[in-house]
Formats: structure tokens, sequence, C-alpha cells
């Protein structure tokens, strides 16, 4: 500090109050009586010294006064300097998914980190960029590439209410596959446990005692289809996205049984032919899964929301399954049969109707034809 | 520019990420073949080989350590010490070979609180075995005129004396093998460069006399000979004299294969006949790391970046401090003989204090020093000051410590509240009254202090009226 400044930088508050004790000495050149060595410890030394003193009265009477000053100030100044940001929290991934992972996104979730040289697939050539300190990295862009079809392939299902099914059997994935489906909608399921082989291929022993329902654009269940749900077979899942294909083989070999289209995250050891569109990332970290499980539960949700826009102007935009049509079809020529037999009776004794038309109730005929059938 | 340019976006982002700034390991430390009784795995190695990593709280309770996988949370979140080195990240067995590292993490933490610079070896003046434990005055190694490793070809020779960076091997530390190895794939298919590289040096000593002669008559300067012009015969004559003069012969290859510098045999060695009658008229070299090669890393080690410990300690009452606050050592091996003891030191085994001071007054018995008490708890303390450290050519970190002042050790031990301040005068003890009641009075914690400060009350006969008893019936 320069001192010849000093009354001109701070001159007001400088002089206003009686300069404290510490800057004279620091100011003054003449020597002060501070011991400044240390000298050999005497306990016979009388003189109580400066630290060890009792205050005064009249400063601990001026505490409060002192501690509201302070915390006057505090509250002037503390909207004052940086803000001091958390920049990564670890749960932030499930509480708000991504719509999209950037190239950034994915290199902090370590999607790029592939196996040891030595385990690769060799079909996986395709997505891996190189070879760093003995493990093949997966090139982010391909990454993000397929993360983007399979996010597409994903809202494209859910638009169509088909029945999507999150699998991810790794320890400590059970939060992840439930936040998806959860995102994904009514129509999105998840597993976190063991895949029960045959629950697809022998789903009629497997799935026996399972509650059908049949629902309407809105979700709503409809009735008059108990016939039909008896002798229906279980559903199958429209689109499975699985996390770990390593370990669920069985599953990934029965969709391709049942001609289920599969989203897969493929490391460099898996087989990429295993699922029908491959995500090449890392399957071990739980933050890559997480972040690629969001997006797709995040597209998911894109998809439900569409539907649900479109069913509200009373656009439907799935195909009713034949079996279901065909069933509708044959009860409503059946109903119509009854109701021409009932008139018939009624005309056949004096000629005339003896109540009104059932089939000009308009009731009755939104019955026989849903709007989504018209 | 060019290599930034074919770079795709995610190539540069993994370019700048931190899994791939993590250094390659720097080859381990040669173990001690001479002790093999001493040869142990788990011990602490010289000094590290992997970069040290750790991890957030809140990403270490999942394992995250940004790795391929999540850790194992068994052992990477007991530890209060969160400090990893990473071996592979994928091994073939498909699992994350790594260890902890809190050995050399907390060496390095505790070795910065020393707040030690590290100094550059001198010259050993007097040859002998003990001339760098002399406390003569130190340089650090980040001075400019030692500290640097882009040298300009030519200029090569002329600060042969301060480099520590030689892109050729020092040759006394090569075993034979290597030695005929490193001749066979780097020397011997040099042969022809080597060649033009003495028609260089030919052309100019041609020129000397020549030069010198000018000058000397105040004429004009001959111009410079073409080494293309010089004839195989007059290289070969060059030669024959060259191998004539052990030093200018060693001075040229030396040049030419950029080799460490080498100290020559002393005097005594040629006496002895270790040499098989070889001529000791070599030059002795002022490079400090002539003596025991050259350091493997930067001569910091990295350990350190103070260029000195030249400041002073500013103590809250008694002000300006003359000497470092010392620092308490372990005595790891007590004195013995003629034997040096050994102490620990901020992690870093230590000789003890050498030379004419109070520890090594041979009528002062030192019981710290030289005594093993296998009954002190957590072995022999004593207090020691940090004088310098320096990293020697095998990475090994040499601290020199040197005796405390009695003052110095008081200073600190008053601040870590071991000893009573100076001049403090103890508080007076005020006597709580009782708050009321049975429990308040009975089951304070001052109370129960008090009963059981001269250990547990056992009753006695007495208590129960019984001596009285016997007293009445004597």
């Amino acid at each position: 500090m320069i001192i010849r400044n000093f009354a001109v930088r701070h001159g007001r508050r400088a002089l206003a109050a009686p300069v404290p004790l510490s800057s004279l000495r620091a100011l003054s050149t003449e020597s002060t009586s501070m011991r400044t060595a240390v000298a050999e410890p005497s306990t016979s030394s009388p003189s109580p010294s400066a630290w060890s003193k009792t205050p005064a009265k009249a400063d601990l009477d001026r505490i409060p006064e002192n501690f509201h000053k302070f915390q006057d100030y505090q509250r002037q100044t503390q909207s004052l300097g940086s803000k001091v940001q958390l920049r990564y929290l670890p749960d932030e991934i499930l509480k708000r998914p991504p719509t999209d992972a950037t190239l950034e996104d994915l290199m902090a979730a370590q999607a790029h980190i592939g196996h040891n040289t030595s385990l690769w697939n060799p079909a996986n050539a395709r997505y891996i960029y190189g070879v760093r300190s003995g493990i093949h990295i997966i090139s982010l862009e391909t990454t993000a590439a397929h993360l983007r079809r399979a996010a597409r392939v994903v809202e494209e299902v859910a638009y169509r209410a088909g029945l999507i099914l999150f699998v991810g059997t790794r320890k400590g994935q059970t939060p992840i596959v439930v936040r998806a489906a959860e995102l994904a909608g009514p129509t999105a399921c998840h597993l976190f446990q063991k895949w029960t082989p045959g629950t697809i291929t022998n789903r009629d022993q497997i799935l026996a005692g399972g509650i059908l329902q049949i629902v309407d654009e809105n979700d709503r269940p409809l009735e008059g289809f108990e016939s039909h749900l008896q002798e229906r077979r279980p559903v199958v899942p429209d689109l499975v996205v699985c996390l770990n294909p390593m370990e669920n083989y069985t599953m990934l070999h029965e969709c391709g049984l049942a001609n289920i289209p599969t989203i897969g995250i493929i490391d460099t050891d898996a087989d990429p032919t295993w699922v029908t569109y491959q995500i090449p990332a890392n399957d071990d970290s739980l933050r890559s899964a997480a972040l690629i499980a969001m997006v797709l539960g995040k597209a998911g949700a894109r998809g439900l929301q569409r539907r649900k826009d479109d069913a509200e102007n009373g656009q439907v935009n799935w195909e009713t399954p034949r079996d279901v049509q065909q069933y509708i079809t044959v009860e409503m020529q059946r109903k119509a049969a009854e109701i021409q037999r009932a008139r018939k009776e009624a005309e056949g004794e004096d000629g005339k109707p003896l109540r009104e038309d059932p089939l000009d109730n308009e009731t009755f005929r939104e019955l026989l034809e849903p709007p989504h059938l018209r | 520019m060019a290599a930034a340019r074919s770079v795709s976006p995610g190539g540069a982002l993994l370019r700048a990420s931190r899994l791939f700034s993590l250094p390659a390991p720097i080859p381990p430390p040669l173990g001690d073949i001479t002790s093999s009784a001493y040869n142990s795995e788990s011990s602490t190695q010289p000094f590290p080989t992997h970069q040290v990593i750790t991890t957030l709280s809140s990403s270490r309770k999942r394992g995250d350590w940004g790795l391929k996988r999540p850790l194992p949370l068994k052992t990477t979140t007991k530890s209060s010490t969160p400090m990893l080195r990473v071996k592979q990240i994928d091994s073939i067995e498909q699992i994350t070979d790594y260890s902890s590292a809190a050995d050399h993490g907390l060496t390095l933490k505790k070795f910065q609180e020393l707040r030690l610079p590290i100094t550059a070896p001198t010259k050993n003046q007097n040859g002998g075995y003990g001339a760098d434990r002399m406390n003569l005055p130190k340089r650090s190694v980040f001075e400019e005129d030692s500290d640097f490793t882009a040298v300009d070809p030519e200029q090569q020779g002329a600060v042969k004396d301060k480099r520590w960076k030689f892109n050729g091997p020092w040759l006394a530390g090569m075993t034979q093998g290597d030695f005929k190895k490193w001749l066979a794939k780097n020397v011997r298919t040099r042969r022809l460069e080597f060649r033009q590289f003495l028609k260089k040096k030919l052309a100019v000593e041609m020129l000397r006399p020549a030069t010198q002669k000018a000058l000397d008559n105040g004429e004009e300067l001959p111009s410079a000979i073409d080494p293309e012009t010089i004839s195989e015969e007059q290289l070969t004559e060059y030669l024959r004299r060259l191998r004539q003069n052990n030093q200018e012969l060693y001075d040229m290859v030396g040049q030419f294969l950029d080799l460490a510098p080498l100290q020559p045999p002393t005097m005594s060695d040629v006496r002895l006949g270790l040499l098989g009658g070889a001529k000791a008229d070599l030059r002795t070299t002022e490079n400090p790391y002539a003596d025991s090669g050259p350091p493997v890393t930067h001569p910091s080690a990295g350990i350190s970046y103070l260029r000195t410990a030249a400041y002073l300690d500013n103590h809250p009452i008694y002000g300006p401090q003359r000497n470092h606050p010392p620092q308490q050592a372990r005595v790891v091996r007590p004195r013995r003989q003629a034997i040096d003891g050994k102490l620990g030191v901020a992690g870093f085994v230590v000789e003890t204090p050498h030379g004419d001071n109070y520890s090594n007054n041979k009528y002062n018995y030192n019981p710290e020093l030289d005594r093993l008490d296998p009954g002190v708890e957590g072995g022999a303390k004593l207090w020691v000051q940090p004088q310098r450290a320096s990293v020697d050519s095998t990475g090994r970190v040499q601290v020199v410590v040197g005796n405390a002042k009695s003052e110095d050790e008081l200073v600190v031990k008053e601040l870590l509240g071991e000893e009573k301040m100076f001049g403090e005068v103890p508080k007076p003890v005020e006597e709580a009254p009782p708050r009321g009641g049975y429990r308040a009075r009975a089951f304070g914690a001052a109370q129960l202090r008090e009963q059981y400060k001269n250990g547990p009350k056992i009753s006695s006969a007495q208590e129960y009226g019984l001596g009285t008893i016997s007293h009445s019936s004597r």
C-alpha cells in the first residue's frame, strides 16, 4: 500500500474513527516493547500477559451491538460475489432425464470406455474409434447417432401404444429401468431380475392367469370383451430395450424367435447381431446405462404425449389387432341379427313395430361401431 | 493446427478428457539386488509410478471413479484417504485393476507440509563419501541456469556441465549386456554419420593454425574449409591421432551420441590398479550428475515446486521466528557405535543429524537415539529440523535433517497444546453451584470425574462400622 495515498483512499473512514493501535504500531518506526524473540519460559513472570487479560465490562456490553452490526453487514453483502454452483449431481440424471445425449454427456457418462483389446468382438470394429491404454475406445459420434435412431424407434412404438419392456438385470440397474419404464408411460414395463426362460416362447404356461384388458385410445378399459379375453393368449412386448445383452442372451433369442425388435447396449465384447438396434456404448458403467436408458425413456414419454394429444382430437394411430377386429365384427353381426329377429317377431303379430327401432338409437350405434373403427 | 483440424468432434473431446490425460506409468524402480533379504512386494515403492486419482464423496458412495465400471464399495468407501492408482482400466479378467495409492498420496501431502524446496546436487569437490553431507549452500533445481531441456544441438557441448537431460545413456550405469545391445542397435548404424561429424570437426581444426596466424598478423581471416573436400586418408590420419588421446576421443563420441557425463576414476582407483593399467589423464567433469548418473525424471521429481526456503515464519505472539518449525521424527533404528541411526520424517527415512552438534556429543547420552525402548507406544520420537531435500539419480528422495533447537521445539509444542503458553495464567476453576435435585448432583460428569479421580472406591470393613467394633473390643 502506498502510504501517501492512504488518506485520499480511506480518508473519511480512517479519520472518523480513532486510529487503531495495531496500525499505529505498523506505521511507526521506533522500536516497540513487543517481544519478538522466544525466551526461556519462566513461570515466575509476574505480569499477566495481554492474551490472558479478562475483558473490561464496557467491552462486554458492546458485544450485542457489535453482533447486530456484523449481522447487518452480512445481510448487505450477502448478494455480492460469485455464486458457487454444483455442476454434477449423481442423482440428477434420474430426476431430470435429458431429452438427448450430447457428445459431452456421453463422454462424461463413460460411454466411450470399451473392454480390454483382447476381449473384443471383431463385428464391433465399425464402432471402435481406437485403442488407448489397453482398452478399446468407442466412437462417441457413432454412439450418439445410434442412440438417436433407437430413441426414434422407442418414440414411434410408444406413439402406436406398443408395449415396451426395459431390461437391466445387473446390480444397480434397478432404479434405472424402473425410472425409464415410468417415463415411457402405462404401456412400458421393466425387468430387473432374471428373465424366466420361455416367458415369450412358452407364455401360455408361464404367463397364464395374467390379467388382460382391452382399452380404448384413452387407455380406459372397454367392456364387452370378456369372452374374447378368456381365449386370448398372453401379450408379448412390442419392443425390448436391454441394458446388458451379455447376460440376457436367452431373452434376446426368444425375442428373435417371436419377431420382437430389440434395442441393446453393445460393448466391444458383445455380439451386435443379438439385438436389432445396437447402441455401441459401455454397458458396465451405471452412469452410461442410466444416460442411455433415460434418453430412451424420455423418447417413450414424447411418443406417449403425442398419442395422448391425438386421442384428445379423436385421432387413433394404432391398428386394432386382427383377432380383436374379427371378434368385434362377429359380435356386431350377431347383435344385429338378434335385433333383426326381435324386430321381426314384434312385426309378425300386427304388422306394426311395438317400439322404436333400436338401430335408430345413437348410443346403441356408437356401441356397435366404435369411433376408431369408423 | 493440421492435427486439430483432422480430429472429429468426439476425438477432440476425448483428447481433452481426464481419462486420456492420465500419464502413462513410468518404469518401476529397480529392486535392490544386493540386499535380497529386504525385498518386499508390499512395501511402499521409493517413488510412485502411476498417477494417483481420487473422486468426490457423492460419486465415491456410488463407486463412480470415472472408470470403466463402478469400483467395489467394500474396498473403496471405507478409507479416509480415497486415493487409488489404476493399473489397468479393464483387464483380461474383465475387472478394473486398482490398488490404494494413499501411501504415496499421503507422503506427498506430508512432504509438502515440510515446505522444503528440492535442491540440486552439488559437484562432489572432494570426491569423498560424505562431501554432500556438508552444509554448503545449495541451489534450487528450478534455477534457470540449470533447469532446461530444450537445447540447440550446436550448443549441447557448451552446456554439458549444467544439463540434467541427455539423449544418450549414462555408460557407467549400464550392464554389459545392455551396453552390447545398445552398441549394436544405436551406435553401429551411425558409423557413416560419425565420419561426417568428424570431417566437420577436422575442417575446423585444420583451419585453426591459419586463422590464428591471420589474427596475429592482422590479416583477413581465411575462408572455411568445406568438409566434403577432406579426403578419406586425411580422416583416417585424424582418427589415428584421436585414438592416442582418450579424452579428446571421448569428447567427440560423447558429443556425437549426447552421452551423459562420466566422472573419471579417482587417483586412488588408479593406484589400486582397479583400472587395468588404463591411463588416468582424463579431465574431471563439473556436471553434478556425473557421479551417480542423471535423474530419471526432472530433478525435482514433481514432489515440491518451491524455489527457496528463505522465508520467515511468523508466530502470533512471539513474532517472526528465526527457524522454521521443527518436525517430529520417529526413531526407526537407534544409533549403535559407529552406525548411524535412522529416523522417519514425513514418510521418508532419513539419517540422524551429522556433524558437530548436540546429538552427536560424545558425552551426551541421547536416550531416544541410542537405545531401543520397546515400551514406548508408537516408538520413540524426537524433534528435528528438516534442512534440505534432493532427489537422487535413482528417483529416491533424500531428506537431510538437523537437530531442532529447544526454543523452536517449545514454540511448536505450545502451539500444539502440549506445553503451557509462556506467561499463561491458569484459569481459576469455578465451582458450579448445584442445580438442584438428586440426579443433577449425583450423576453430573464433573462430579463423577471428581469421585473417581483417585480410582474406584472399594468398601471396607471400617465403612460398615466393623473397624470401630474391633477397636473397642481391643
